[in-house]
C-alpha cells in the first residue's frame, strides 16, 4: 500500500507582482518502508513538496493522500491530528523545544497523542532514546547536547509515535560529515526495523548514497525517479 | 497529559529569556502601578471635591427658609430659620429622627465688609457650632496659628480667620478687626473681633475669604437671636438624599404655615453641583479609559513580542500535531503567570506610593500656581484601601490575560509552514 500519493500537484507563490511556480504538476507515490531522497538544487521545490506531503502547506491544485486519507478540504484541526498520528518530522535545524529536556522533547509528542498511561509513555520514550543512542543524556536540555545528539533527539521524537511516514528536510545539512553519516545510518536502521517510510530532501551526495530511491526535482518538476537495485 | 506539558513549558519559558520576561513584568507592572496610583489619586481628588462641596456648600441636604432662595444673592438674613415661635431647635427636633439622618448642623453664612485704608474687602462669615460639627468639619484641626475662638467670650468677640485672608489684610493673631454687615433687621451692624487663630483648609476660596465665629456671636452681630440661616444635614448614605429630602419635606409641611423646605444636594444651586459632579466623573472616566487602553496596548505588544520571538517554535509544535487551541493555552497560561507576577509587583509598588501620598498629600496648589477657585483643596490626599489594591491586581491580571489572548489566538492561526520559516 502506498503511504503517500501525490497527484498533479501544483503550487505557486506570489512574490510581489511575480508568481513563482514552485511545483508543476508533480505526480509521485511512496510505498510503505521506502527510504527515499528528493534531490535538487536550492529553489527546485524540494521543501515545498515535503511541506505539502507533511500537511504543513496546501497545494493550489492536485490531491495528496496520506495513508489513504485525502488531505484536500481537511480542517486545520484535522490536519493537526493527521500530523500528530501519521507523520514525524526531522528538521535541518533540529527544532527541539529548548525548555524541555531530551526526554521531554520526545515524551511530549506521545502526550499529544494522549494514548497510553504516563508510565507506559515513559517506558516507550526511554526505549526510543536508547535506540538512538542517547541513554544517559535524557535529562539534558538541547543546548547541552551536540548537533548530532540534538538530531538524534529529533529522530527519536519523530519516530516515538510510530508514524507511517517520516519527513526529513535536509537532516544532515547542519552536521559534520561523520555525524551526518551516523545519523543516516541510524535512520536507515530504524527504517529497516520499523518499516517506516522515510522521505528526505537533500543535495548532499552522501545522503543520496544511503537512499534506496532518488527523485530528482528541477524547477518544480520531477526529472528523474530512480530506485536502487536491492 | 498535554496540559501538564503546557504548564511545564509555560513556567520554563518565563525563566528562559530573563531579560525579556523582566521587560514584560516591568511593562505590565508599570501599567498596573500607574493604574493603581491614578485610581488612588482620582478617588482622593473626587472625594476631596465632593467632601469640600458637602461641608462648605450643600451638606447632603439643606433646610432653608423657602423664600431665601428667591433672594439668595443678597443673602437676606431676615429669611432665616427661627422655628415655629420659639427657636430653630424646633425644626431640628422635627427632623432629627428621620431615618437616614446622621447629623444636623445649624449654620449662618453671611456677607461682611472690612474697611481698609485702600478700600473695602468683601468677606464671608461662617457661624457654626464647632463642637457639634467636629466629626465632619473640625476647624480646630485646621488652625495653623493661635487657638480656636471661644463660643461664649463675655466682653469680647472672637474669630478665626483664613490665613491667606490675614496675610492679605496684614493682620495677625491677637489683632482686632472691625467688620460691618447688614443685620437681620435690615440695619447696619458693626462689631470688633479679636483674631484668636488663623486657619488653613488648603482651599483657596475658603482661606482667602472666610472667617469663622460662634453662632452666639453671630446672633449678636447679625441681630438674629434664636435663629440661623440654614440647617445642614448629613446622612448615613449621601445617595439617599432625594428620598430623605422628600420625607423631611413631608414632615415639615405637616406643620400649618410651614415656611421651611429641605433641598437635596443634587437640586441645590439649580443643580449646578450635581452637574459638576457628573461632568467631573465623566472626565475622570474618560481619562481612566484612555489609560486602560494605553496599558492594554503595552500588554498586547509585550505578548506579541514573545510570539514573534518563538515563531519557529510555534511552527514546530504545530508540525508535531499540537492543535491551535493548545497553542493558545500555552501562550495564554504563560501570559497569566507573567501577569500575576507583574500585577502583584505593580500593585505593591502602587500601594506603597499611594499610601505615602495619602499620608503626605500632593500639593496641587504648587502645580497650578494656587489659582484654583473651585472647591479643590490645594493638597490632595490620594485614597488608599484594600478595594483599590484588589482592583489594581485584578485589573492587571484580567487585562493582561485578555490582551494576551488576542495575540495567542493569532499565533494559533499562523500556518505552520509560515511559522517554521519564521517569516510571518
Amino acid at each position: 500500500m502506498a503511504t503517500v500519493v501525490c497527484r498533479n500537484i501544483v503550487k505557486n507563490y506570489r512574490i510581489g507582482a511575480d508568481i513563482v511556480r514552485a511545483l508543476k504538476d508533480v505526480n509521485v507515490s511512496f510505498e510503505q518502508g521506502e527510504f527515499s531522497a528528493i534531490v535538487g538544487p536550492s529553489g527546485s521545490g524540494k521543501s515545498t513538496l515535503l511541506n505539502i506531503i507533511g500537511c504543513l502547506d496546501k497545494p493550489d491544485q492536485g490531491e495528496v493522500k496520506i495513508n489513504n486519507i485525502i488531505i484536500k478540504d481537511q480542517t486545520k484541526k484535522a490536519l493537526a491530528d493527521i500530523r500528530r498520528d501519521h507523520i514525524g518530522f526531522v528538521f535541518q535545524t533540529f527544532n527541539l523545544i529548548p525548555v524541555l529536556t531530551a526526554f521531554e522533547n520526545v515524551n511530549f509528542v506521545l502526550s499529544l497523542k494522549n494514548s497510553g498511561s504516563a508510565a507506559e509513555n515513559r517506558g516507550i520514550t526511554m526505549k526510543m532514546l536508547e535506540e538512538v543512542g542517547l541513554k544517559g543524556l535524557e535529562h539534558r536540555k538541547p543546548l547541552e547536547l551536540s548537533g548530532g545528539q540534538q538530531q538524534r533527539v529529533a529522530i527519536a521524537r519523530a519516530l516515538v509515535k510510530e508514524p507511517a511516514l517520516v519527513l526529513a528536510d535536509e537532516p544532515t545539512a547542519n552536521l559534520d560529515s561523520r555525524t551526518g553519516e551516523s545519523i543516516m545510518e541510524l535512520m536507515m536502521k530504524l527504517n529497516l526495523n520499523k518499516r517506516t517510510t522515510f522521505i528526505f530532501s537533500t543535495h548532499d551526495k552522501m545522503v543520496m548514497e544511503y537512499a534506496r530511491r532518488t527523485i530528482d526535482l528541477h524547477d518544480g518538476m520531477i526529472t528523474n525517479d530512480q530506485r536502487k537495485k536491492p | 497529559m498535554t496540559q501538564n506539558y503546557i504548564i511545564k513549558m509555560a513556567f520554563r519559558n518565563i525563566s528562559r529569556n530573563r531579560r525579556r520576561t523582566l521587560l514584560s513584568i516591568v511593562a505590565i507592572g508599570m501599567a498596573v502601578f500607574f493604574t493603581c496610583f491614578m485610581k488612588s489619586y482620582i478617588t482622593g481628588l473626587w472625594s476631596n471635591v465632593k467632601g469640600n462641596t458637602f461641608i462648605f456648600e450643600t451638606g447632603h441636604i439643606k433646610v432653608l427658609n423657602r423664600d431665601y432662595l428667591k433672594e439668595e444673592k443678597l443673602m437676606p438674613l431676615d429669611l432665616n430659620i427661627d422655628g415655629y415661635g420659639k427657636d430653630y431647635t424646633e425644626v431640628i427636633g422635627l427632623i432629627k429622627n428621620v431615618k437616614g439622618v446622621k447629623q444636623i448642623f445649624p449654620r449662618t453664612r453671611f456677607g461682611a465688609i472690612i474697611n481698609r485704608e485702600n478700600g473695602m474687602k468683601n468677606v464671608m462669615g461662617f457661624a457654626f457650632a464647632p463642637a457639634l460639627e467636629k466629626p465632619v468639619n473640625s476647624l480646630e484641626a485646621k488652625i495653623v496659628e493661635g487657638r480656636m475662638f471661644r463660643e461664649y467670650s463675655p466682653g469680647q468677640h472672637e474669630m478665626v480667620m483664613g490665613r491667606a485672608m490675614a496675610a492679605e489684610l496684614g493682620v495677625k493673631t491677637g489683632d482686632k478687626i472691625t467688620l460691618m454687615t447688614k443685620t437681620a433687621e435690615e440695619g447696619l451692624g458693626h462689631m470688633t473681633f479679636r483674631i484668636t487663630g488663623l486657619s488653613s483648609y488648603g482651599v483657596a476660596v475658603i482661606d482667602k475669604s472666610f472667617f469663622f465665629i460662634s453662632l452666639s456671636t453671630a446672633a449678636r452681630f447679625l441681630k438674629m437671636e434664636n435663629s440661623v440661616m440654614e440647617l445642614v444635614i448629613f446622612l448615613d448614605d449621601d445617595t439617599k438624599s432625594r428620598a430623605v429630602t422628600a420625607e423631611i419635606n413631608r414632615i415639615l409641611n405637616s406643620r400649618p404655615g410651614n415656611p421651611y423646605q429641605a433641598y437635596s444636594w443634587e437640586e441645590q444651586g439649580n443643580g449646578q453641583y450635581y452637574e459638576m459632579f457628573v461632568k467631573m466623573s465623566g472626565i475622570y472616566n474618560v481619562i481612566f479609559v484612555i489609560f486602560l487602553v494605553l496599558a492594554s496596548l503595552v500588554i498586547v505588544n509585550t505578548v506579541m513580542m514573545v510570539i514573534y520571538e518563538r515563531m519557529k517554535e510555534i511552527g514546530t509544535i504545530a508540525a508535531m500535531g499540537m492543535r491551535g487551541s493548545a497553542i493558545v493555552r500555552l501562550f495564554f497560561f504563560e501570559a497569566v503567570i507573567v501577569s500575576i507576577i507583574s500585577s502583584f509587583s505593580g500593585t505593591v509598588l502602587g500601594g506603597i506610593v499611594s499610601y505615602i501620598a495619602s499620608r503626605l498629600g500632593i500639593n496641587v496648589g504648587k502645580l497650578t500656581g494656587g489659582g484654583m477657585s473651585i472647591r479643590f483643596s490645594e493638597i490632595i490626599y490620594p485614597y488608599i484601601g484594600w478595594d483599590l489594591l484588589l482592583f489594581s491586581f485584578v485589573f492587571g491580571v484580567v487585562v493582561a490575560s485578555v490582551c494576551s489572548y488576542i495575540p495567542a489566538l493569532r499565533a494559533a492561526r499562523i500556518e505552520p509552514v509560515e511559522a517554521l520559516k519564521g517569516v510571518y
